[in-house]
C-alpha cells in the first residue's frame, strides 16, 4: 500500500467521522433549539392574547354603542395574525380579516393552547364581560424561523469539512512518517543487502514489525548463503565424478579390445550430454541463489572476451562467429559470473538453433548492450513468449535442455538489466535476436 | 617432455596420465599440494597440469608461489571451478591456460601440446612463418633472407603475435604490450602499426580476426 493511499484513507475516514459527529451535534442542537423556540413563541402568543383581550373587549363595547364602525377591516396590526373574540357560548363576536385562510379550532375552545393544521392557537380565560380571545400564530412563520436558524448552524460546518479533510490529511502524513521511513529501509534491502533495519526511534507497533522483518532477513540471508554454498560445492561434487567417468571411458575406447567401440561411444556421448546438463543446472542453481547485481563496475568487454574464447577455440564455431567489440572498456554494475553465464547462454543458444554453416554474430556496444543474432527460421510470437519458460523447448530444439534462455532471463532480471528476444531480426525476414541491456546502461 | 600432474582424484589422474604418456610425455603424479611442492623443487618440469581443489590446500596458492619464485614453468589449470571469475583469477595468477572439468582427454592433450610448442618456440632461436624468419634473441626479422627494419613498437607487436601463433590478440592486449603503463595511446595506433608491418613483411603476415583483433599469419 502506498503512502498516498494510506494517509488519504485515514484523512477520508477521519473527516467522515468528524462530519457525522458534527451533524449529530447540529441535529440535537436544532431539536433543543426548536423546543426552546416553541416555548418562547407560545409564551409570546399567550402574552399577546391576554394583552389583546381588553383591547378587543373595549372595541366590541364601542361598536355596540355605535362609536366605531362595525367593520374591523382597517384595524390590521399584523396581516398574518388570526384573532377571534368569542363569548361563553362560542359565538364569534369579533374576528380578524385573515380568519378565512386559517384552519380554526372548534369553538368554544377551552383555555390554553391548541394546534390546528395552519396555526397554533391560545384561548384566554373569560373576562368579567364574558369574553375570551382566541389568538393564533401561523405555523409557517415558526417553521421558517426554525429553518433559518438550522441552516445558520449547518452552513459554516459544511464549509469547515474540506478544511478539516486537509488538516487531517496533513496530520495523517506526519503521523505515518515512521512508516514511510520503514518502507524506505525495506526498499533498500535486496540481493546484496540483508543487514538488520535499525529499530531505534520507531513507534512500538513498527518496532515489533521491524523485529519480525529482521528475523526473516537473517533467515533469508542464511538460506541464500546456503544456496550459494551449495551452488559452489556442487560444481566440484557434480563435475568431478563426470570427469572421472568421461576420462575412464575415453581411455577404455583406446585400450579395450573385443568391446564394441560403438557402445563405448554411446556411453561417452551420454556422459558429454550429462556434463552439459550439469553445467546448465549449476548455472540454474546460481541464478536461483540470486546471482546478478554488483556494487562494483566490471568491464563487459573483457568478460565477453573470456566467454568468446571457448567458441573461438572450437573450429566448428570459430569460422561462423562474427564478433564486434568497441575499442573502449564497457563498465557496468553487474556480477561478472552472472554476465558470463548470461552471455554464454545467449551464444550457445544462437549456435544451437541456427542452420549449419550460417553466421552467429555477437556485438557489444559502448552503452553496454550485448546483441546476439543468428539465422534461425522465423519464430511465431507465441513461441517467442514461451522461450524464457523453464524447460521450454522450441521446435527443432536441437537437443537443448530448455534452460539456457530461462537462466539468461532470470539473471537479466536479477541484475537489473533487460533482455529482449525478437524474431525475425529487425530489418530481415528471418533470424533470432537476443539483446541484453546491462544495468546502468 | 616431463609433465607434473597435480590431481587428487586418482581415477582421473590415472586416465589423464595414461593419455599423456600415450602421446609420448613422461608424467609424474602428485595427489597433494605437499607432493606437488616437493616434486616441483626437485625436478624441472616442461609443464604442470594443476587441479585447484586439493585435500591440503588451494592450487591457486601453489601457482602464486611458483610465480613468486620467478619459476616460469607453464601451468595448465584443470579444475571443476567453472566460474569466469575463477578462470580470470587463475589466468591472472600466471596460468597459461584454463580447462574446466569434465574435459575430453584429447582436448587436454591438444592444450598441453599447444603450450609446449609455444614455450619451445619462445626458447627457439628462430620462428618460421613461410618466408618470414624471426630471430628473437637478436631482434631480427628477415623475409626471403632480406633484413627488414622494424621500429620498437612494430617489433613488440610482431614478437607478441609470433610467440603464440594461432592465438588471437585484441587491440587492447596489443596496446598493453606496446605501450607502458600510463603512456598515452592514440586511437587507431595499433591499426597503424599493423598496416606498416604488413607493408614491410607482406599482406598476409598479420591476419585480422574481424571485430576482435589480430593473429600471426604467414610471410610473403
Amino acid at each position: 500500500m502506498s503512502r498516498g493511499r494510506l494517509s488519504r484513507r485515514l484523512a477520508t475516514l477521519t473527516s467522515v467521522g468528524i462530519g457525522a459527529i458534527w451533524l449529530l451535534a447540529v441535529f440535537s442542537t436544532a431539536l433543543v433549539l426548536k423546543y426552546e423556540q416553541e416555548e418562547l413563541l407560545d409564551l409570546h402568543l399567550q402574552e399577546s392574547a391576554e394583552l389583546f383581550l381588553p383591547v378587543l373587549t373595549e372595541r366590541w363595547r364601542n361598536r355596540e354603542s355605535g362609536i366605531e364602525p362595525r367593520s374591523d377591516s382597517h384595524y390590521n396590526p399584523e396581516e398574518a395574525l388570526v384573532y377571534l373574540l368569542v363569548d361563553r357560548s362560542g359565538r364569534i363576536v369579533l374576528q380578524s380579516p385573515s380568519v378565512a385562510d386559517a384552519d380554526l379550532p372548534a369553538l368554544p375552545m377551552r383555555h390554553g393552547y391548541l394546534s390546528t393544521a395552519t396555526h397554533v392557537f391560545y384561548a384566554t380565560e373569560f373576562n368579567r364581560e364574558g369574553f375570551s380571545v382566541v389568538y393564533g400564530d401561523p405555523k409557517v412563520e415558526r417553521r421558517d424561523a426554525y429553518m433559518e436558524s438550522f441552516v445558520a448552524f449547518l452552513l459554516p460546518i459544511l464549509a469547515l469539512l474540506p478544511i478539516a479533510y486537509f488538516i487531517v490529511g496533513w496530520v495523517a502524513r506526519a503521523g505515518l512518517e515512521p512508516l514511510n521511513r520503514l518502507r524506505d529501509e525495506i526498499a533498500e534491502r535486496g540481493e546484496g543487502q540483508l543487514d538488520p533495519i535499525d529499530a531505534r526511534g520507531q513507534p512500538e507497533e513498527l518496532a515489533a514489525i521491524t523485529a519480525k522483518i529482521n528475523g526473516l532477513m537473517v533467515r533469508l540471508g542464511q538460506a541464500l548463503a546456503g544456496e550459494r554454498a551449495f551452488a559452489t560445492n556442487a560444481a566440484h561434487e557434480l563435475r568431478t565424478p563426470v570427469a572421472v567417468a568421461l576420462a575412464q571411458v575415453q581411455r577404455l575406447k583406446i585400450e579395450a579390445e573385443g568391446v564394441d567401440p560403438e557402445r563405448i561411444e554411446r556411453i561417452e556421448a551420454a556422459l558429454q550430454k550429462m556434463s552439459r546438463l550439469v553445467a546448465r543446472l549449476l548455472e540454474l542453481a546460481r541464478s536461483d541463489a540470486g546471482l546478478g547485481v554488483s556494487a562494483e563496475q566490471h568491464d563487459l568487454k573483457k568478460l565477453l572476451g573470456h566467454v568468446l574464447e571457448d567458441s573461438l577455440r572450437d573450429p566448428a564455431r570459430a569460422e561462423r562467429l562474427k564478433i564486434s567489440l568497441p575499442d573502449q572498456t564497457v563498465p557496468a554494475p553487474i556480477d561478472p559470473d552472472a554476465f558470463a553465464i548470461l552471455a554464454g547462454n545467449l551464444i550457445d543458444n544462437a549456435f544451437q538453433h541456427s542452420p549449419a554453416g550460417t553466421d552467429v554474430s555477437v556485438a557489444l556496444s559502448r552503452d553496454g548492450s550485448l546483441r546476439v543474432t543468428n539465422d534461425a527460421p522465423r519464430l511465431e510470437d507465441r513461441e517467442l513468449s514461451g522461450l524464457t519458460r523453464r524447460l521450454y523447448r522450441a521446435r527443432n530444439s536441437g537437443g537443448g535442455f530448455g534452460l539456457g534462455l530461462h537462466i539468461a532471463d532470470a539473471i537479466s532480471r536479477q541484475s537489473g538489466g533487460k533482455l529482449t528476444l525478437r524474431s525475425p531480426v529487425p530489418g530481415r525476414d528471418s533470424g533470432f535476436e537476443a539483446v541484453f541491456k546491462a544495468p546502468g546502461a | 617432455m616431463r609433465i607434473l600432474l597435480v590431481e587428487d582424484e586418482t581415477d582421473l589422474a590415472q586416465a589423464v596420465a595414461d593419455h599423456l604418456r600415450m602421446a609420448g610425455h613422461a608424467v609424474d603424479c602428485a595427489a597433494t599440494l605437499d607432493d606437488a611442492y616437493a616434486a616441483a623443487r626437485t625436478v624441472s618440469y616442461a609443464m604442470i597440469v594443476l587441479d585447484m581443489r586439493l585435500p591440503d590446500g588451494d592450487g591457486l596458492k601453489f601457482l602464486h608461489d611458483l610465480r613468486d619464485r620467478r619459476d616460469t614453468t607453464p601451468v595448465l589449470i584443470a579444475t571443476a571451478r567453472d566460474r569466469i571469475t575463477e578462470r580470470i583469477a587463475g589466468l591472472e595468477a600466471g596460468a597459461d591456460d584454463y580447462l574446466v572439468k569434465p574435459y575430453d582427454l584429447d582436448e587436454l592433450l591438444a592444450r598441453v601440446g599447444a603450450i609446449l610448442r609455444r614455450t619451445e618456440s619462445d626458447r627457439a632461436p628462430e620462428r618460421l612463418f613461410g618466408s618470414l624468419r624471426i630471430e628473437p634473441s637478436v631482434r631480427r626479422a628477415t623475409v626471403d633472407g632480406d633484413d627488414v627494419s622494424l621500429t620498437r613498437k612494430e617489433w613488440a607487436i610482431l614478437d607478441c603475435l609470433s610467440r603464440r601463433p594461432g592465438q588471437t590478440f585484441s587491440k587492447g592486449e596489443l596496446e598493453d604490450v606496446v605501450y607502458g603503463f600510463g603512456e598515452e595511446v592514440e586511437s587507431n595506433a595499433i591499426e597503424a602499426h599493423v598496416s606498416r608491418l604488413r607493408a614491410k613483411l607482406g599482406k598476409r603476415a598479420v591476419e585480422t580476426v574481424h571485430g576482435f583483433g589480430y593473429r600471426m599469419g604467414q610471410g610473403r
